[in-house]
Order: C-alpha cells, then sequence, then structure tokens
C-alpha cells in the first residue's frame, strides 16, 4: 500500500508533463492570439468548410521569427505544427507591420478563408488563396495573398511563405474554407474578427478562386494548367 | 522507513517537474518531423516558372546580379519572381523583340505577355554579385 503512495505521485506527474508535452511545441503561440481566433470561431465556426482536417491557423507575427501554428478547431489548446514562416519583406521590422496596400509588399492582418487558388505561377497543388474578411484586409485575394512554399529567412511579398517541407502538411490540414489568423500583436486591428465571408465571396462567378465556407474540394484538385 | 517513502516521494516530484521545465524551456520545434522532399517534389512546390500567357511587368534589374525582378500584373503579391536575361529573352519568345530593348536596364517598367513559361531562379541560386569590370585608366 505504501509502495503505491509512492508510485502514485510519479504517475500523476508524467501524466500531467506528457499533456503538457503535447503543447509544448506551441508555447510561442499569445494567449491573446488564440483568444481571438475562438472569438471568431464562436461566431463563425460553423459557417466553415470540412475539406481539411478540422485545423485552423494562425501566424503569431510576435514570435521571432514568425511562426504558424495548427490548431484543432474543436480545441485550440491542441496544437499540431509550430513552424518558422516568411512574411512580407514591407512588413519587417520590429515589431513587424501589417499592410494591406497593392504594391505594399506586406503581410495583411487578420481573419482570411482559405480558398483554392489557381494563379499564373502557384495552383492548387501548392498554395492556398487567401481571402481577407474585414477592412483590414479586403484587398487580400485581388493581390494573391497566398500560403505558399518559401525557402527559411527569404521574405515574400505578401504572402505566408511555409518551408516547403511544411507546405503539404498545412494544406491538408487546412484546405480550403478554412481560417488563417495573421496576429500582429500591439497594432490595431479591423473588422475581419466581426465578418465570417471573405470580401472576395462576391468576386464574378468567373474568379479563378474557389473553397469559400461551405463548399466543397474538388477531389481532382488541379485546375488543369498545371 | 517512512522517511525513506517520503524522500522518494520528493525526488520523484523533483524529478517530473524539473523535466517537465526542461521541457517548456525548449525552443519551439515543429511537433510533427519534416518530410524530407525528392528534388521534383521540391520543384514542384517551389513553382520556379511562370505560365505563358501571364502579363508581366518588369520592377527592377540588378547589374551586380544580372537579374531581373518581374511582377506578376494580376498577382501583384506573389513573388519575388526573380530571372535572368536569357530566361527572359527566351520567354518572350522573339530573340529580336529583346534586341530591340536595349540594354537590360531599359527594360524596366516595360509590361509584356510572356509567349513560352518564365524560368525563376531559385532563393538558394540567386547570382552572386558579378565582379566589377577593371577600369581603364583607374590608376591614376
Amino acid at each position: 500500500m505504501g509502495f503505491i503512495r509512492v508510485l502514485a505521485p510519479i504517475f500523476l506527474g508524467l501524466f500531467i508533463h506528457h499533456a503538457q508535452a503535447n503543447d509544448a511545441n506551441c508555447s510561442n503561440l499569445s494567449a491573446e492570439a488564440r483568444q481571438r481566433m475562438q472569438q471568431f470561431l464562436n461566431r463563425c465556426g460553423s459557417k466553415l468548410a470540412n475539406n481539411g482536417q478540422g485545423k485552423v491557423a494562425i501566424a503569431d507575427m510576435g514570435a521571432n521569427p514568425p511562426q504558424l501554428f495548427l490548431l484543432d478547431r474543436q480545441n485550440l489548446n491542441s496544437c499540431s505544427l509550430a513552424v518558422s514562416i516568411s512574411i512580407g519583406v514591407g512588413s519587417l521590422g520590429s515589431p513587424p507591420k501589417a499592410g494591406n496596400g497593392e504594391g505594399s509588399n506586406m503581410t495583411p492582418a487578420g481573419f482570411h478563408i482559405t480558398r483554392i487558388h489557381q494563379g499564373e505561377r502557384y495552383g492548387p497543388n501548392n498554395s492556398l488563396a487567401l481571402d481577407g474578411t474585414g477592412s483590414e484586409n479586403n484587398l487580400s485575394l485581388k493581390r494573391a495573398v497566398l500560403i505558399h512554399a518559401k525557402t527559411e529567412g527569404s521574405p515574400t511579398i505578401g504572402c505566408i511563405g511555409v518551408p516547403p517541407e511544411h507546405l503539404m502538411t498545412v494544406m491538408n490540414a487546412l484546405g480550403p474554407g478554412s481560417v488563417l489568423y495573421n496576429h500582429f500583436p500591439g497594432q490595431s486591428e479591423g473588422d475581419s474578427i466581426n465578418n465570417c465571408d471573405g470580401k472576395g465571396a462576391g468576386a464574378p462567378t468567373n474568379s479563378k478562386y474557389h473553397g469559400g465556407p461551405g463548399e466543397q474540394q474538388n477531389s481532382t484538385g488541379n485546375g488543369g494548367r498545371r | 522507513m517512512r522517511g525513506v517513502k517520503r524522500i522518494a516521494m520528493l525526488l520523484a516530484f523533483g524529478a517530473v517537474f524539473t523535466v517537465t521545465a526542461v521541457a517548456h524551456d525548449l525552443p519551439s520545434v515543429p511537433s510533427q518531423a519534416a518530410k524530407p522532399l525528392s528534388p521534383a517534389e521540391r520543384a514542384e512546390l517551389m513553382a520556379l516558372k511562370i505560365r505563358a500567357g501571364a502579363e508581366i511587368k518588369i520592377k527592377s534589374y540588378d547589374r551586380k546580379t544580372r537579374s531581373f525582378d518581374v511582377m506578376i500584373k494580376t498577382e501583384p503579391a506573389v513573388g519575388p519572381n526573380t530571372t535572368n536575361l536569357e530566361n527572359l529573352k527566351r520567354a518572350m519568345g522573339e530573340p529580336t523583340a529583346a534586341r530591340r530593348l536595349g540594354r537590360p536596364e531599359d527594360w524596366v517598367d516595360r509590361e509584356m505577355t510572356l509567349v513560352q513559361d518564365l524560368i525563376l531562379l531559385p532563393d538558394a541560386e540567386l547570382p552572386a554579385p558579378a565582379k566589377p569590370a577593371p577600369r581603364r585608366g583607374s590608376g591614376r
């Protein structure tokens, strides 16, 4: 009996340690960013598509270098990936600054709905388009702000650059119709947290962007030109 | 005997919390191991070409590296798209057209529709700055 009294705390301690270790890789993610994502999901979670693996993403620009975190949509305390990312060269600085303007070379802040992208360089097999939901990122789709592969340490001109080794993990986890939150700590944010639909949702029907909320991913995926 | 048990419990707690604390102080490392990519997979993901038919604008020319930075007109946030003179000439499709444009510096701000795919340079293979040509009579 005494033996159990000795071992029980050890097992309890190991259990606590194991539970914390699952989230240890994501310790750089700010509580504020996670809280804002929860607020968005409370409002818009039911409207998101289920094309990916039920994940959402936060790009936390407060980490140095900025990091992208993949979180379980149903439990934001469950984090499956933390990876360093590249952001727009115009946003670099301490702290990084968000920007929405064309030609700014900056990465926009706020909530974005992920969409299928078929462009002149990147396509559905190697990128996701980002459709901003607020005034602070209403040009994201028009500028073609994407998630795409980028060699670590080399900046983009507005997109979220993920190391190529992790790109498919991120794309498969999100799929089109999920959400990415670009968190720039200490900067006033717009109204994207209050809107569930991307500002590009009303784009012409011949738009090359697809995969808004509720829209199922085309299983063939390839837009044909690649 | 009771004292030994208490010491063992304290030691166990200490060990567990030390391990936990160390785990939290570790730098952030991806929890999912990155899958190594074959050269073909990497090339596909890096998308080092702009397709024929795309409308581009030449943003700048770097004399040191002899490279151009081009913008896709419909996708201004995609890039940097860096290429060299040979690739650009090939993508223009008509050597004489390239000749008519004169010096590479004069190509900046030009807009064109690509006739062939424009091959881009990977980040790791951007050309090193060219050595400056020796000046004549610079000894004086």
